[in-house]
């Protein structure tokens, strides 16, 4: 299995690209909105994809 | 304003009122379908928000602005990510009934020392945590009443928390049981909390910041305010802490508690997935309402008791009960279950290895004490942890570097669910490593050295955030280098692969030497006590519903399997392991056995939805072969060295009527009789091919070809047996041998005839002659005779030319459309002449136009002899009915009479030629026959059923089917009486 080397490729991307992002996220104007309005729109996805999986 | 006493009074009630919904939950007065429910189990991990999140969220974001959003977010892609961290590990404490992170770590390295080693370590990174929870509710005490002694506070609140978790937490001895009432009450405290924080942010953003647009115009005016969600957090502190919250939601004690001990399915990880994220984000968004309004008011102390401040600002007792509780609600919550999962831990990794269980003590009360006595020690540390260090510390802080502790143990739970290649070793080198940089760098300046640790978060000369990453990078290099570099044991890799994601519970070798229950309580005894090892044993006995007694090696292996899981959460995976290895044995060379297979087979059934990629496709492989072996028209069947059924097919089971449940893994001659012997004589027999073996199974007789074949090339290795059953053939065969024989007869009869003909025609003339040349009565009277006898063999003759002339080929005959109505009337009307025929009553009940192909003159020949037969066994004024059924274009004639019905031995020889029942000079023996060649030359069948009334035991009839022509329609009965 590979998962290994996934795992590694993860911590470098975490390590690499992460940084950057925030940073990317928070030199937006309105960062804090944003925040909260994304972190609900994964909740409400999380909730449709339950669902889905429920009526499947 | 509350006094002490008053507001010591709440608290005391906060805390009954907490004790008595476990005890409605645990009593069962609180529904099970609502303690049971999905909603109960998120809201009871909303556990999670201890005073840190909740109280340490006012001192981050005045620090650090967005960065106290990290410990939601962190734990909220924990959830989000359930169904690739979580349920994996689930599946895995579930299967294997660990109760605890040491465990988890213990069973995958299959190490005690293991398990030790991250239960002291889980206990030491816990106390910062646990600290703060008595630290918080002490706190907020010592800001509204300067004078009160927080140590007596802490004293009490440490002693309610040490009943409650004693007795809702320690009722059951298995550690994996769960406890619902614990859940519901912290399920209710989560509840509470949400609720007043809510409500808490609502009021304030009305009554001090002034509604929305108040709020709006302040916010933008006011240069604290704005600065508060504005100020740009460093990015490495974000990263580091989004890392340990996700971390935080696994590994930490309580959360692992809950979220693996005390959950029943899958679905409520599911669930959990968006309710958690929900409930965090709902908290959060009232962190920063709070805030501001903090601000607005100019709290004077630490910002962690913000909502006290504001409670004693606006001068409100409600402000400062609610504050007071939802501090309480989110530290005993953290507290009771915190010191549940590290007493269970120490009891299985240091006290049972270490102590034996005396030889008088009661097996599950001996534990219960046991674990009892834990949960008070951990208290006790933790309250002296509190006492000598935790005092006067910033809670944020000091839960920091709990978190930051926390984070070293999430290597280990990466491999154990991705790298199978991870050894105990590596395991321990790389957390002793990461825990001891911790110590340095994180705990020791902070706890000891009393470090303040401030606003920019820095320790000694390097930040935190490079210290928390520095022992997480030396932990994960250590692990990776230690493992590849030494050897990871046989035991190991095997408890790897059924730890790893999708992976299947590998069977274990056995020993082929069947057990006896008996044996494995004796096994038992020594560690358990007799009672104990009898009751375990009894419970997966029942579970598995298998009888005491000798036990099959299938049996046996699931028997282990089963009770290791059970004892696995009474004293831990290893201890459990070790105690039932007499069970088990190694093998030098590794070949399948019966039990093997079977449990491969069951496992994978069981994880078909969890096998992917190869893996999924090997299985659809191995599932279409399977296929085509279970629905072989053969039967087929494999058996093992030993003689014992590893595989039996859908024919097998529809030839021997035994299903394939009762009888895999059994050897074959446990197989019910006759098929028992059969089948093994066959085994053992040289022959690999016998055909035609004769086998009488309730009182049918099968003619059966067998085949076989070994499945490898070693002696006495496994082999595959083939039945096909021949009786159908032989059947037909039998039929086509019965139709030659009635065609000889025909040719023969017809040859007879002709030869007897001519000198009976002259006999007749001769007699014919006597009346002319003589006058004596006598000699006339015998003349008479004489023609009497010679029309008697004419008639016989002729029967006999019909008989031979009806067995001749299809294509001589004429078939044409013909009404099955007229061809009756026709044959009723011809019976009638005669002085039989006059006396029954006909009843004809034949839709017009029911046309069949056929030769009319032969069906009425048919007819006229059913019809006689009927008239000859009726009685006098007897009704002989003649009924019509067309289904799907097949025409079933039924003609029932009333007459004396016909023994059963009988019907099966009507149809041979000769044989009658009538009077001697009655009845030639011919007319069935007749009918029948006629009928099958029509393509018909007839069939004879007797008795046709059964509550009367009377009567006969004749069911004749014939195809008819498309056109049939379906008219009102005629009726020909």
């Amino acid at each position: 299995m590979q998962f290994h080397r996934v795992l590694l490729l993860l911590l470098i991307a975490y390590w690499l690209f992460f940084p950057a992002m925030i940073e990317w996220w928070f030199l937006l104007n309105l960062a804090p909105q944003y925040t909260y309005i994304s972190w609900m729109m994964l909740i409400l996805l999380s909730f449709y994809v339950n669902h889905r999986r429920q009526n499947q | 304003m509350l006094t002490l006493t008053q507001l010591l009074t709440i608290g005391s009630s906060y805390l009954l009122l907490i004790f008595g919904i476990a005890f409605l939950a645990e009593k069962e007065v609180i529904p099970r379908r609502i303690t049971n429910h999905p909603a109960v189990f998120v809201l009871s991990l909303g556990v999670y928000a201890s005073t840190w999140t909740f109280l340490g969220s006012f001192n981050f974001i005045h620090q650090s602005g967005l960065v106290f959003l990290a410990s939601y977010l962190g734990a909220t892609a924990a959830f989000i990510l359930a169904p690739v961290v979580l349920i994996p590990i689930f599946n895995i404490t579930n299967r294997h009934q660990l109760s605890s992170l040491a465990d988890l770590f213990a069973f995958r390295f299959r190490s005690g020392s293991v398990g030790t080693l991250t239960s002291l370590l889980l206990l030491f990174a816990s106390l910062p945590l646990i600290s703060i929870q008595i630290q918080a509710v002490s706190d907020s005490i010592g800001i509204l009443y300067q004078d009160s002694s927080d140590s007596k506070i802490a004293i009490i609140f440490c002693c309610s928390i040490a009943a409650f978790a004693i007795l809702f937490g320690t009722r059951k001895p298995s550690l994996r049981a769960r406890n619902s009432g614990l859940v519901v009450a912290i399920a209710a405290s989560s509840v509470i909390k949400l609720l007043i924080f809510v409500s808490f942010a609502v009021y304030v953003y009305f009554e001090v910041l002034g509604g929305v647009s108040d709020s709006a115009q302040w916010i933008n005016n006011s240069e604290a305010a704005t600065a508060l969600l504005e100020r740009k957090p460093e990015t490495d502190s974000w990263r580091t802490l989004l890392l340990a919250f996700f971390t935080a939601v696994i590994v930490m004690p309580h959360m692992f508690h809950l979220l693996f001990n005390e959950n029943q399915s899958i679905n409520n990880l599911y669930t959990a997935s968006w309710g958690m994220p929900l409930y965090l984000f709902i908290l959060a968004a009232a962190v920063p309402v709070i805030t501001w309004a903090g601000i607005k008011l100019g709290i004077p102390g630490s910002p962690s008791f913000t909502m006290f401040y504001i409670g004693e600002i606006l001068g409100s007792k409600w402000l400062i009960i609610a504050s007071f509780i939802s501090t309480l609600a989110a530290a005993s919550g953290v507290m009771i279950i915190c010191v549940l999962s590290l007493g269970s831990m120490l009891q299985n990794h240091i006290i049972i290895p270490l102590i034996p269980i005396p030889k008088t003590a009661h097996f599950y009360n001996w534990l219960l004490w046991v674990r009892r006595a834990l949960i008070i020690l951990v208290i006790l540390i933790s309250y002296f942890f509190y006492e000598n260090y935790g005092v006067a510390k910033q809670i944020q802080l000091l839960g920091l570097s709990a978190f930051i502790a926390f984070l070293q143990f999430l290597p280990g739970i990466m491999v154990t669910l991705f790298w199978s290649k991870a050894n105990k070793l590596g395991f321990i080198t790389g957390l002793s490593l990461g825990i001891a940089t911790w110590f340095v760098t994180t705990f020791y300046p902070l706890v000891f050295s009393s470090s303040t640790l401030l606003s920019d978060l820095d320790i000694g000369q390097f930040s935190w955030q490079s210290t928390a990453i520095l022992s997480l990078i030396l932990n994960v290099a250590a692990l990776i280098i230690v493992s590849l570099l030494t050897q990871t044991t046989q035991e190991e890799l095997q408890a790897a692969e059924s730890c790893l994601y999708n992976a299947l519970e590998q069977p274990s070798e056995l020993n082929l030497s069947p057990f006896n229950s008996s044996d494995i309580i004796q096994i038992l005894t020594p560690k358990l006590g007799e009672q104990a090892a009898q009751r375990e044993l009894n419970k997966v006995l029942s579970s598995l519903s298998l009888n005491t007694g000798q036990l099959m090696p299938f049996d046996l292996l699931r028997v282990r399997s089963l009770l290791e899981h059970n004892l696995s959460a009474l004293i831990g995976p290893i201890k459990a392991a070790s105690l039932l290895a007499p069970l088990s044995t190694k093998d030098a060379i590794r070949v399948f056995r019966t039990p093997d297979i079977l449990m491969l087979e069951d496992q994978l059934e069981n994880y078909q939805e969890r096998l992917s990629g190869l893996a999924s496709e090997l299985d659809n492989l191995r599932r279409h072969h399977r296929t085509t072996l279970q629905k072989l028209p053969l039967g087929a069947c494999t058996i093992d060295n030993q003689h014992r059924i590893i595989f039996w097919n859908l024919q097998m089971e529809l030839l021997t009527q035994c299903p394939a449940a009762d009888v895999l893994g059994k050897p074959l001659l446990e197989i019910p009789e006759p098929w028992g012997d059969f089948l093994e004589q066959f085994a053992v027999s040289p022959e690999n091919h016998v055909i035609d073996l004769r086998l009488e199974v309730n009182n049918q007789k099968h003619w059966l070809n067998l085949h076989k074949n070994q499945l490898g090339e070693a002696e006495k290795f496994s082999l595959v047996i083939l039945l096909e059953d021949d009786s159908e053939q032989r059947i037909l065969e039998e039929k086509l041998a019965h139709t030659a024989r009635l065609a000889s007869i025909g040719r023969f009869s017809a040859g007879v005839a002709h030869e007897i003909g001519n000198p009976v025609t002259g006999i007749a003339c001769l007699a014919q002659n006597l009346s002319f040349e003589t006058d004596d009565p006598a000699i006339l009277e015998t003349g008479d005779q004489i023609l009497n006898q010679t029309k008697r063999i004419s008639r016989i003759v002729k029967s006999l030319m019909r008989f031979a002339h009806s067995g001749q080929s299809a294509e001589d005959i004429q078939h044409d459309p013909v009404d099955l109505q007229i061809i009756i009337d026709e044959a009723i009307h011809l019976v009638a002449l005669d002085a039989r025929g006059k006396q029954q009553i006909f009843n004809c009940n034949i839709p017009s136009n029911t046309r069949v192909m056929g030769d009319s003159q032969q069906l009425i020949q048919v007819f006229i002899n059913i019809l006689n037969n009927a008239c000859d066994a009726s009685p006098q004024k007897g009704k002989i009915s003649i009924d019509c059924e067309i289904n799907a274009e097949i025409i079933v004639l039924k003609i029932t009479d009333q007459g004396t019905g016909i023994e059963q031995q009988l019907i099966d020889k009507l149809f041979e030629p000769f044989f009658t029942t009538k009077d001697p000079g009655k009845g030639t023996g011919l007319g069935l026959p007749l009918v029948h060649n006629i009928i099958t030359e029509h393509y018909g069948s007839i069939e004879i059923i007797s008795p046709a009334d059964k509550n009367q035991k009377n009567g006969t009839q004749v069911v004749i089917t014939l195809p008819g022509l498309p056109s049939i329609i379906k008219n009102d009965a005629h009726n020909g009486d």
